[in-house]
This record gives C-alpha cells, structure tokens and sequence, in this order.
C-alpha cells in the first residue's frame, strides 16, 4: 500500500511539473511571436495567460463572471468560484454522518486540521475572544486554497491579483470593526480612536483611522506581492527551462525547486493575514488578563 | 535619453537597498530568537511561531519594494522602441553637433 501510494505520487508530482513545462512552453513560444512581429510589451503582454476554467467565463453572463479588462489574472473569478466549490464539498463529504467519537478518516482528519487551526488562534485572542476564532480560521484556510491553486498547472491563483487580495483586506478591517462596536459598544469604540491624553485626541484620532487604512492595505499588498512575485519567478524559471530544452534536448524542471518554495510561501501568507487579523481584534477587546503573549504588532 | 537612464537606474537600485535593511533586521531577529531557545529549550516551538511572523512581516516590506520595482520595469522600453529611441537621439546629435 505504501509503495503503491509512493509511485503514485511520484507520478503525479512528475505529471505536474511536465505539465506546467509544457503550458509555460506553449506561453513562452506564443510570447516570442508576438515579440518578433514587432510588439514591445513586458511581461503581460497583449494575450492574456488563460486557464482551464476560461470556458466558464465564456459561457456564463456577464453579471456573474465579468469579462476582463487588462487584468493579468483574466480567469480570477471561475478560480476563486471553484476554489469555493471545491472547499464546500471537502467540508460537506467529510461531515456527513457526524459523530462524537470519530469513526470516519475524513472527520478525524478534519478535526485535526480544526483543533490545530482553534488552538492556535484561540491562543492568541484568549478567553474573551475565543468566539471569534471561525472569522480568522476561516480567513486562513480560504487564503492557503488559494494560494495553493496556482501551484496546479492549468489554474490561476486568484490572490496574484490586486483585486482579490484587496477584497480580502478590506473585509477583514471592516469585520474587526464591527467586531469591534459589537464589544465595546459605539462610544467605547470611538474612545479607543482617541487615545490615552484626551488632550491629544484631536492629533490621534485622524492618525488612527489612517492607520486603519493601511492596515487594510498592508494586508492587501502584503499578500498580493508575495504570491504574485512567485509565480512570476516560476515563470521565469520555466521560461529558462525552455530555453535549455531547445538548446540542448534535456528537459529539467528547473521551476520545481521554486514550487516547492510556492508551497512553503503560500501557507505562511495566509498565517500572517489571519494572525495579523486576530492580532487587531485583540487591540480591540478590552484587556482583563495579562497572559503575557507579546505577539501584538502596533503597524 | 538621460530621464530613461534614471530610471533604470532607479529602479534597479531600490530593491537592493531595501534587502540590505531587511536581512539585517531578519539576521538580528534569527539570532536573538535562537539565543532565547537556546537558554531556554522548553519554549522553543512559541520562540519558533514569534519568529516566523516576524521575519514575515519584515519581509513584506521588500515585497512592497519589489512591486515598486515591477511597476518601473513595465515603464523602460524595450525591443523595437528602444531601437527607435537609440536612433532617434544618436541622429539628433550628428545633427547638432555636425549643423
């Protein structure tokens, strides 16, 4: 069984990376053309790098899934829908018959995942903030999916986009406000705007919401330039793959180390969003116990 | 010709600065995060987690330099532009050199 489940992977490891090889060979080739007729554009160039879902896109009316202008990532929204469907239906099969005591893989391997994810953030938003736990888990596990689409050949990471990485952001700065109000009630909420020496309040306050804002688009860029900039040297890596094929008929996988990367890359940004997520919801509760966790970061 | 060669100058020597600064701090980090496991080897794994998200988040300073630096190389001609231009200011100054 073990050794059946190592070809396995084996295989489909090499299957990936032969793939990816081949769609970024395909791109490469079609980018020389262009070049050659006489187009002088960088990177993203005048043909858009479609994924798999692009039918989708073309099928579907325009309300639901937009038709792209200039973007980089043009099939987004069918990535970001599929990573959605593919979650819920993780989540659906996998508690079906629900138990007490597990008795299925799918539910105790699922409640490992949960327990760590609970634990970990619950240590950092305490007691008080215990409740609050499925807001970021639930943040941390859709970011690490999307993330970890672009990695499979023939799909597009919907974070490698400022569009995505802004919603998400915002959402998140907007929830921990509202969190927020819910906790401290709407003149508490503003008292924390203004500071310790209410003198200084009319200095502070527009100092606060301003850094309000850029917590949101520190999230935003953070995120988006960390897995933009990968992919993009995984393209240009597999372009230099390429290049060595022609040149001398051996094909290595030179992006695969960079891949690997991809993996490692893609879970700690999505950690550090929802970290730093629950990090403000602390700021934002009212500090009864002192249980010496100095995780907070004052952006 | 000479605003252009600004900046690709600019734009090539922003990012290095950027990671000067931040392997230092990331050094610093790193170290005194292994001198507290090694005093104290029990609290290893939260020094561990303390560690990571800090070396996290001084990196994406350098994320934002490097997004600086792939707005500047989308603005730099290149190809056939570039050609053009290079003509271009050579003929203009045969001209104002030579008339």
């Amino acid at each position: 069984m073990k050794k059946v489940s190592c070809i396995l992977l084996s295989v489909l490891l090499s299957t990936v990376v032969m793939v990816n090889g081949v769609w970024a060979a395909e791109e490469a080739q079609e980018t020389s053309h262009d070049t050659s007729a006489g187009e002088s554009h960088s990177d993203s160039g005048e043909h858009p790098h479609y994924s798999w879902l692009h039918p989708l896109s073309k099928i579907l009316p325009n309300e639901i899934v937009p038709e792209p202008l200039g973007w980089e990532q043009p099939d987004l929204i069918p990535n970001t829908f599929f990573v959605i469907l593919i979650l819920a239906l993780l989540f659906i099969i996998a508690t079906r018959k629900i138990k007490p005591l597990p008795e299925s893989k799918g539910q105790t391997l699922l409640e490992l995942f949960v327990g760590g994810i609970s634990d970990f953030f619950g240590g950092i938003l305490g007691e008080h903030g215990k409740k609050y736990v499925p807001f970021v888990g639930s943040y941390f596990i859709f970011i690490l999916f999307l993330n970890y689409l672009g990695l499979i050949p023939g799909f597009q990471s919907p974070t490698a986009d400022l569009n995505t990485t802004l919603a998400l952001g915002v959402t998140a700065v907007i929830g921990v406000h509202i969190i927020a109000i819910k906790e401290n009630g709407l003149i508490g909420y503003l008292k924390h705007f203004i500071g310790e020496p209410v003198w200084l309040g009319p200095l502070m306050f527009p100092l606060h919401i301003v850094g309000e804002v850029a917590r949101a688009g520190s999230l935003a860029i953070r995120l988006f330039g960390n897995i933009y900039g990968e992919e993009t040297v995984i393209i240009s890596l597999t372009t230099l793959g390429v290049g060595i094929l022609v040149a001398s008929k051996v094909p290595i996988p030179v992006q695969f180390p960079m891949m690997l990367f991809g993996l490692f890359g893609g879970f700690l940004q999505a950690l550090v969003f929802s970290m730093l997520t629950s990090i403000y919801i602390v700021t934002f509760l009212p500090h009864h116990d002192e249980e010496g966790h100095g995780a907070e970061a004052h952006h | 010709m000479i605003y252009l060669a600004v900046l690709a100058f600019g734009a090539a020597l922003g990012l290095p600065i950027a990671v000067i600064a931040a392997s230092t701090a990331q050094g610093k980090a790193t170290s005194t995060a292994l001198e507290g496991i090694a005093r104290q080897p029990e609290a290893a794994a939260r020094i561990q987690t303390a560690m990571i998200i800090g070396l996290a988040l001084i990196e994406s300073l350098v994320i934002y330099s490097l997004l600086i630096f792939f707005l500047l190389m989308g603005k730099l001609p290149e190809g056939e532009d570039l050609k053009e231009m290079i003509r271009a200011d050579a003929q203009g100054r045969i001209e104002r050199s030579g008339g």
